[in-house]
């Protein structure tokens, strides 16, 4: 069966270093779509260091959606994000991610991100959410950090109550929102959970899809199954240049599902995350189908909070039915 | 008193008779990187 949708996120690395070759494979899609029966959907993830107006108007026209990278309060997102010149870059993409938000909020569109990290650097990441909303931005991600367990900035089991009461605080403060409002503060990504028209049973079942609905493609045209496998040579499934792919590989995640993944079967949050990063449980546990137990515990705060969001909005909506 | 209420119906049998069709989100993508949550993606189906 054809696929309609067709999906391809410019990311790095800084995608917008390769603007000519993000806009030519963008122009190039776009006149050929229609006779394909294709429906292109692009997204851009970048640090917004090289945005401009060009870029804006680009991306606001062609991309479905943009993740805008901001580490959160400036001290935090300056000491993660330092440029050549030792000064952090705070202060050079904010203005410019306003621009670019503004431009699709015009439009009365909501499809973007601003993206932060949070480390063991700031661990009180709720003000980063803050910080970022408090500019303005209302659709927001801010994700635990993936990085070697020696390095000093990596997350670590000892982070654990301090992560769970964070994300605690961060619900208390959303849920007072949709009672004083009705409505959330803003959109937190790890708190969207469709309780009603969610992703169907396969898809909860499968997971992330990489190898086979999803893929990386490197600069040198190496095909992985996803970012994350990128340089491990076992990993690697073929190059679009010799046009080799191996299926082994394809098929071993096409079997990676929460049914052959150890402890998911038994874990009640199995359907909302699917089994969690196939890469991170290679990375960190040695084992695509050994979930990542740090992940799991972060996951399951996340999912037990956004549910419980999700009641709340319910309810107001229920109420404000009502009167 | 009800202690209990029933905030949706269990829907994932219907949709394991219909789903898997392929025109959602593929899912790493977009704000997620490495934390990807399946349960906040949109049922496009019937788009």
């Amino acid at each position: 069966m054809g696929r309609q949708n067709l999906e391809l996120d410019f990311f790095g690395g800084e995608p917008l270093m390769a603007w000519e070759t993000v806009k030519a494979t963008v122009d190039y899609a776009r006149s050929v779509e229609k006779q394909h029966g294709k429906n292109f959907r692009f997204t851009v993830t970048t640090n917004g260091m090289l945005l401009d107006d060009e870029k804006i108007e680009y991306i606001n026209r062609e991309m479905s959606n943009c993740v805008l990278s901001l580490d959160g309060r400036k001290e935090v997102n300056d000491n993660a994000r330092p440029t050549p010149n030792g000064k952090g870059c705070y202060d050079i993409i904010v203005p410019k991610y306003k621009k670019l938000v503004a431009g699709r909020v015009n439009e009365g569109r909501t499809d973007y991100y601003v993206r932060g990290t949070f480390t063991k650097y700031n661990l009180d990441f709720v003000e980063d959410v803050l910080h970022i909303a408090s500019l303005g931005f209302d659709q927001l991600s801010v994700e635990p950090v993936s990085a070697p367990a020696d390095a000093p900035h990596a997350i670590t089991e000892d982070d654990l109550p301090k992560i769970y009461e964070q994300y605690d605080k961060l619900y208390e403060i959303m849920a007072e929102s949709v009672e004083k409002t009705g409505k959330k503060p803003f959109n937190f990504f790890h708190y969207m959970i469709d309780l009603d028209q969610g992703p169907c049973a396969v898809k909860r079942l499968r997971g992330c899809g990489c190898g086979n609905e999803y893929v990386a493609v490197t600069p040198d045209g190496d095909i992985y199954p996803c970012h994350q496998f990128v340089g491990i040579d076992e990993w690697k499934m073929g190059n679009i240049y010799t046009g080799d792919v191996d299926p082994k590989i394809a098929d071993y995640f096409a079997k990676t599902h929460i049914y052959s993944k150890k402890g998911c079967s038994d874990c009640w949050a199995r359907f909302y995350c699917s089994g969690g990063c196939n890469a991170n449980g290679f990375i960190y546990e040695g084992d695509v189908r050994t979930p990542f137990k740090l992940q799991c515990a972060m996951m399951r705060k996340r999912v037990e909070c956004g549910i419980a969001l999700a009641v709340k909005v319910k309810e107001a909506n229920a109420a404000a039915e009502e009167t | 008193m009800k202690h209990i209420k029933t905030i949706n119906k269990a829907n994932l049998k219907e949709t394991a008779a219909k789903g898997g069709c392929g025109k959602c989100q593929t899912s790493c993508q977009s704000a997620c990187k490495t934390s990807c949550t399946i349960a906040n993606q949109q049922c496009e189906a019937n788009k």
